[in-house]
């Protein structure tokens, strides 16, 4: 608009100053007319300098409102709710954990907490004749001897068993120190029970321990005694009478407190009562509220360091949800992609950069590999399912499969900035080196590759700090699923950070938005390390030629 | 205990071991004996380093081929050989071909032609895998695409012309039971082009300017400092991963939008459409900003003093003069920008919708390719089911898509480029 | 000479038509105080200055490089409507001096000047000095050809369409002119849309040329115009060169004596900074004062 109604008042003004006005007086004229029509392409200058600096200035406020958004939504999940509470271990209430606790926190504390407390509370106990004599102070393993399974001990549904004698040795792998102690102990209380053989529970070794609690990695056939003691009914979980003694006890302990107490704890207004017109919609009761308003004020519940993030592994329940699988996930995920890329990411680059002839072939890879590098990165997870699950039988959600698929995800970006690298040592270097009989070979590893390992270093650095924050991929081979553990061998499943946290955002209850929050600052933390990883290497190596 | 009972890890270590062993051994064999030959006064063609690796290359390479051969067979299932096999083949067959090769080495024997054969050869193969990646995912995408479109229920054009997505009756259809149930599967993909094309759209309506702008800034008026300052602060925004902007989008912008909209008096879905837009406008906005700043620097300085010397301001010169000159740059860094946006996932995935709605307005719920290739790709249903394989022929429109962009973009860049050459 | 004279009186009659009644006897003042009075043109000077005072005045100017003197206590006065030429061996500071006229020398982080420049009377240096203002008065020629990436038409209007000429018909007359003056029209009157990347090397830096003239400066600056040039190129800038002298006042930076000896009526020798001589050009050539100017132009260093 303005520029058109311009052009109008300069074709007016034209004619009257450049021919009517005569040349001789024109010099202060034009030059008066020339300084107001440049005052208003000033003011254009300065209107369009204030645009390219809004620019920044949008980009610079997002971030910020971004960050401190982040912050303030992950910030709280670094604290978690705790209730300082009598809890009661006795026989009885171990198998009703609920009586465990006192009735005013009973509906306030964690699923998680509870069924810890059962876990803990029990013991894997072996059922068996203990055959008490005056040597079995001292030497508590001769009082067993091999016992008899036959079908008569055996479930209705395994009759086919025939008769099997369980070897002394096995026995006394299943009881252990903490068994023997206890012969010991019976034995010093009643020292009138030596000569009698007497039918006990004792508790068993860690590994009976380990298959109770469900481990697989027993040898073969001490797992084959272990089914065929559990079925015969010589196996149970019994209250842990070691720890607390056969009457029980109560103590007072902090115990996790559930989500609900929670996050109606941190303040926020959808846990308020108040804030739902139909009550039943609330999350909590009035009562609940005021119930843990109280303790609150009593300092029987109180918001402690999380570090249940910190320790578990994921869960269905958010207040135990903790990001250690994930984060040792990626770590080993990303340990790999950089095994593989960075290999033949730098051998890729040595061979077009110093090898390879001006050929279709050394273009065709060119052309590939800026290509490739921007290929969506959901393309490489459709890679992965097919070719790397559906064609080479990889494990799908293993450590192994994410990897390979992020490696060639990785590998264009390492490729691109390694040749760099190596595009920035001057020729002169090379020609030295020739020179001195060198082959190409060996003036690429001598002389070119350490002038330029720093380049290769941040460029591949960057390269993994993009494998660590992506998701899309990994989704589609099957990497955001539930896995709590972390993983130990390449084929195991697997969960990553990003993968993490996406699981955690689908969720539907309001504590894993939270923990999904404070996930992303770890990563973010994580990312912003490697990055000024990469920026220190930069500037430490920097050098002009 | 049976021979085949060794546990695959002790075996893969002792084999390791040996390999190690009997490697350094010829290695060194071959040395000392090309030093005996050195000290009979005859002159060698190679260094005796040379010579060492050449030993370790006969001894171990066609190991290596045969090794790999294996395996793929092994992988694709076509035969199956003992690991116990593979591994004592490893122990012996080197040591085996060892004594041949110290016998074969002469003075005359160039051994460095073959080393540098066998480093160009491993060198190549690695640059090769770039090439296979492409291939692969070519491959992948086509093959099951193909199967995708040969199914019944499916069709080139429906696909391409179709208005109605609906892949859900699909499961129905291939239990035989789909037209007594009413449900027909419908695989129109033109609403996921369309959401795909608005929310792009959107997102370059917000990258574009502030990238532009933010790069003429940085190249044409910051100072030295601010530049310093102002470019990784930019670059900040490219390094945040996509999940991330994803939960920002869905948890933060998008009930924002709603809230405005219903201040305004208009009704907003939380899955709608300007919220993923936006945020991966944002994400770009640093893409867009680095090309922009790359070639407005590489119009050269010569241009730019000339249209001072002509009394133009900093302003007039860029608008006239760089900008003009970086045009093609510019577009090609747009066209890069676009197919950036359109293969994003997570955004979408998290921040925009699953309904397949073909509507202009973008505060309704709306959703993307993308959004349906992961959808369709992680349901419990059977591989071979039609809405899994839909997931393939959306991924080979989008390879496609983003192909052509990409070579496009790459025409126009490298014109630009020799434009300037001389300079 | 003589040819150039003729070939100037061919472009005269269209101009002719434009000139009012006041710029005729302008001509005949021009024609009354020119030293060179045979080549009064029928066109005002473009500074509108009428009388003889010299329009550049050095005084103790001096120009740094942060802490480098690259111009050392520079007093002269350069002539109205004359060709000047700056002759020196390299380093000796032409450029940086030629640059410093229309302040080109602030694009260049460290560099800041001492002394006083006055160009038709004005501070160059003062602190209210418009720079823009300024550089629209002086026409500037690099070394390399530099056009703009635009069609030729649009390369030679750019200058008067930044300074607010808008109307077609003036904008087609001035580029017309220019390209007259720089002796280009007749090769390029028939593609004048045509991209300027496509002219060759010589016609690029005519086009500058025609460019710089565009925006009728007072003052024509040239940094060694044709040190990127093939011979044949290089004689029709000087060619043409003749044929603006005394329209135009020039300022030309030149290593090469010959070019200097041809195009010129005054050179100034320069030395590591100082001025060593400034006469008239047939004299500093002929009958130099200074020792050191001898021993340049006869080509015992530099």
């Amino acid at each position: 608009m303005q520029d058109k109604a311009n052009l109008k008042k300069n074709r007016k003004e034209d004619p009257s100053h450049e021919k009517k006005s005569p040349p001789a007086d024109s010099w202060e004229a034009q030059k008066e007319h020339e300084l107001h029509h440049l005052e208003k392409r000033r003011r254009r200058e300065k209107r369009f300098k204030a645009y390219t600096l809004g620019a920044i200035f949008i980009a610079a406020a997002f971030l910020v409102f971004f960050l401190v958004d982040l912050i303030i939504k992950g910030y709280p999940a670094l604290k978690q709710a705790e209730i300082r509470t009598d809890i009661t271990y006795s026989p009885e209430t171990i198998d009703n954990i609920d009586q465990a606790f006192p009735e005013q926190v009973r509906d306030l504390v964690s699923r998680a907490a509870k069924r810890r407390l059962t876990r803990e509370a029990k013991v894997a106990e072996i059922r068996i004749p203990v055959h008490y004599d005056e040597n079995t102070a001292k030497n508590p393993e001769s009082a067993i001897h091999p016992i008899q399974i036959t079908k008569a001990d055996m479930p209705p549904w395994k009759q086919d068993f025939e008769a099997q004698e369980i070897p002394k040795k096995q026995l006394i792998e299943l009881i252990g120190e903490r068994g023997f102690n206890r012969i010991q102990q019976n034995m010093k209380a009643d020292p009138s029970l030596a000569g009698s053989v007497r039918e006990e529970w004792l508790p068993g070794s860690d590994l009976l321990q380990g298959f109770m609690h469900g481990a697989t990695d027993l040898k073969k056939e001490m797992m084959e005694t272990a089914v065929l003691l559990d079925d015969a009914d010589h196996l149970q979980m019994g209250f842990d009478t070691g720890k607390y003694g056969t009457e029980g006890k109560t103590v007072e302990e902090w115990v996790l407190a559930d989500s609900h107490v929670d996050q109606y704890l941190k303040g926020y207004d959808f846990m308020k009562p108040s804030a739902y017109d139909n009550p039943a919609n609330a999350p909590i009761s009035k009562e609940k509220a005021a119930r843990i308003d109280r303790l609150h004020e009593e300092g029987k519940i109180a918001l402690h360091f999380n570090d249940y993030f910190f320790l578990n592994g994921d869960s269905k329940i958010p207040e135990v949800a903790g990001m250690r699988a994930a984060i040792i996930g990626s770590v080993y995920v990303v340990g790999l992609v950089f095994l593989i890329c960075l290999p033949i990411g730098v051998l890729t680059s040595i061979y077009l950069e110093e090898f390879a002839p001006d050929n279709l072939l050394t273009q065709t890879i060119e052309v590939n590999i800026n290509n490739l590098a921007a290929i969506p990165s959901i393309l490489f997870g459709v890679l992965g399912l097919a070719a790397f699950i559906n064609l080479f039988g990889m494990p799908r959600s293993s450590v192994l499969v994410g990897a390979a698929t992020l490696a060639l995800m990785t590998l264009p970006i390492i490729i691109i900035a390694t040749r760099a690298a190596l595009r920035a040592v001057p020729d002169s270097i090379r020609r030295a080196g020739f020179a001195m009989g060198a082959t190409r070979w060996q003036v690429v590893l001598h002389h070119v590759l350490p002038v330029s390992i720093s380049g290769i270093m941040t460029g591949s650095i960057i390269g993994i700090a993009k494998a660590i924050g992506e998701t899309a991929p990994l989704i589609i081979v099957g990497l955001v699923s539930f896995v709590p553990d972390a993983p130990v061998t390449p084929t195991d499943p697997t969960s990553v950070m990003p993968a993490q946290i996406f699981s955690w955002w689908s969720m539907s209850l309001r504590g894993f938005q939270e923990r999904a929050a404070l996930g992303i600052l770890v990563l973010l933390a994580v990312l912003f390390f490697l990055n000024g990883l990469a920026v220190f290497i930069r500037a430490k190596s920097e050098r002009s030629w | 205990m049976s021979i085949q009972d060794i546990n695959p890890t002790i075996l893969l270590l002792v084999t390791g071991l040996v390999v190690v062993l009997v490697g350094r051994v010829g290695y060194r064999m071959t040395r000392n004996r090309t030093a005996e030959i050195a000290d009979g006064g005859e002159e060698l063609r190679s260094t005796p380093d040379y010579y060492g690796w050449y030993a370790l290359v006969w001894m171990f390479l066609p190991l290596l081929v045969i090794t790999i051969l294996v395996a793929a067979l092994e992988l694709t299932g076509v035969m199956s050989v003992p690991g116990l096999w593979v591994a004592a083949a490893w122990i012996a067959l080197p040591a085996l071909i060892l004594m041949p090769v110290i016998r074969s080495i002469r003075s005359d024997l160039n051994a460095r032609i073959l080393v540098e054969r066998v480093i160009y050869g491993v060198l190549l193969s690695a640059a090769m895998v770039s090439i296979f990646t492409t291939i692969g995912i070519m491959l992948s995408v086509l093959f099951e695409s193909i199967q995708f479109f040969q199914h019944p229920s499916v069709s080139v054009t429906e696909f391409l012309f179709g208005t109605e997505w609906s892949p859900g009756g699909a499961f129905l259809e291939s239990a035989g039971r789909g037209t007594e149930q009413g449900t027909d599967a419908d695989f129109g993909a033109v609403p996921l082009f369309a959401g795909t094309l608005i929310i792009t759209g959107i997102a370059m309506l917000v990258a574009v300017p502030i990238g532009v702008l933010s790069a003429i800034y940085l190249s044409e008026y910051a100072s030295k400092y601010v530049r310093r300052v102002g470019k990784p602060l930019i670059e900040i925004l490219a390094g945040i991963p996509t999940v991330v902007y994803g939960f920002f989008a869905a948890i933060t912008v998008a009930p924002l939008i709603v809230k405005a909209a219903g201040w305004a008096g208009l009704e907003a879905s939380y899955q709608n459409a300007l919220a993923p837009g936006l945020i991966m406008g944002i994400m770009i906005i640093p893409f867009m900003s680095s090309l922009c700043d790359d070639v407005m620097s590489s119009v050269p300085q010569n241009i730019r003093r000339a249209s001072y010397a002509m009394g133009a301001t900093s302003s007039e010169t860029i608008k006239q003069v760089v900008l003009p000159a970086a045009f093609p740059g510019i577009i090609s860094a747009f066209l890069l920008a676009i197919s950036v946006a359109v293969g994003e996932t997570m955004i979408v995935v998290m921040a925009a919708g699953l309904t397949a709605n073909l509507t202009a307005n973008p505060l309704a719920e709306m959703t993307t390719v993308t959004v349906h290739i992961v959808d369709n790709l992680t349901g419990d249903q059977a591989y071979d089911n039609p809405q899994t394989l839909s997931a393939f022929g959306l991924g080979l429109t989008l390879l496609f898509m983003t192909l052509i962009l990409n070579v496009v973009s790459t025409i126009v860049i490298r014109k630009f480029r020799m434009r300037y050459e001389g300079d | 000479m003589s040819e150039a004279n003729q070939k100037q009186q061919k472009s005269q009659p269209k101009s002719e038509q434009r000139n009012t009644e006041s710029d005729r006897k302008q001509q005949e003042m021009d024609a009354a105080t020119s030293q060179f009075g045979s080549q009064v043109q029928d066109r005002p000077k473009p500074d509108g200055i009428e009388d003889d005072s010299p329009i550049l005045r050095f005084e103790d100017f001096s120009i740094f490089y942060d802490d480098f003197e690259a111009i050392k206590k520079l007093t002269v006065h350069i002539p109205r409507g004359e060709v000047t030429s700056i002759i020196g061996p390299s380093g000796c500071g032409k450029s940086t001096l030629l640059n410093a006229v229309n302040r080109m020398t602030d694009l260049i982080p460290g560099c800041h000047i001492k002394g006083k420049m006055e160009l038709n009377k004005e501070d160059v240096f003062a602190t209210g000095m418009d720079v823009i203002w300024l550089r629209r008065r002086v026409g500037m020629v690099f070394q390399k050809p530099n056009p703009f990436p635009k069609s030729i038409y649009d390369n030679v209007a750019y200058g008067p369409k930044l300074h607010g000429k808008r109307n077609g018909d003036d904008l087609d007359e001035i580029v017309e002119r220019s390209l007259k003056e720089a002796a280009l029209w007749e090769e390029v009157k028939d593609r004048l849309k045509a991209n300027a990347m496509s002219l060759s090397g010589g016609q690029q830096q005519r086009l500058c040329i025609a460019r710089a003239l565009a925006i009728n400066p007072h003052m024509v600056l040239l940094d060694e115009p044709t040190s990127a040039l093939d011979p044949k190129s290089t004689s029709h800038i000087e060619t043409l060169l003749g044929q603006i002298r005394g329209q135009y006042t020039v300022l030309i930076v030149t290593h090469n004596m010959q070019q200097a000896a041809r195009v010129s009526d005054y050179t100034l020798f320069l030395f590591e900074g100082e001025m060593i001589e400034f006469n008239r050009t047939a004299d500093l050539f002929v009958n130099p004062d200074k020792k050191q100017t001898e021993e340049y132009i006869t080509g015992r260093f530099g």
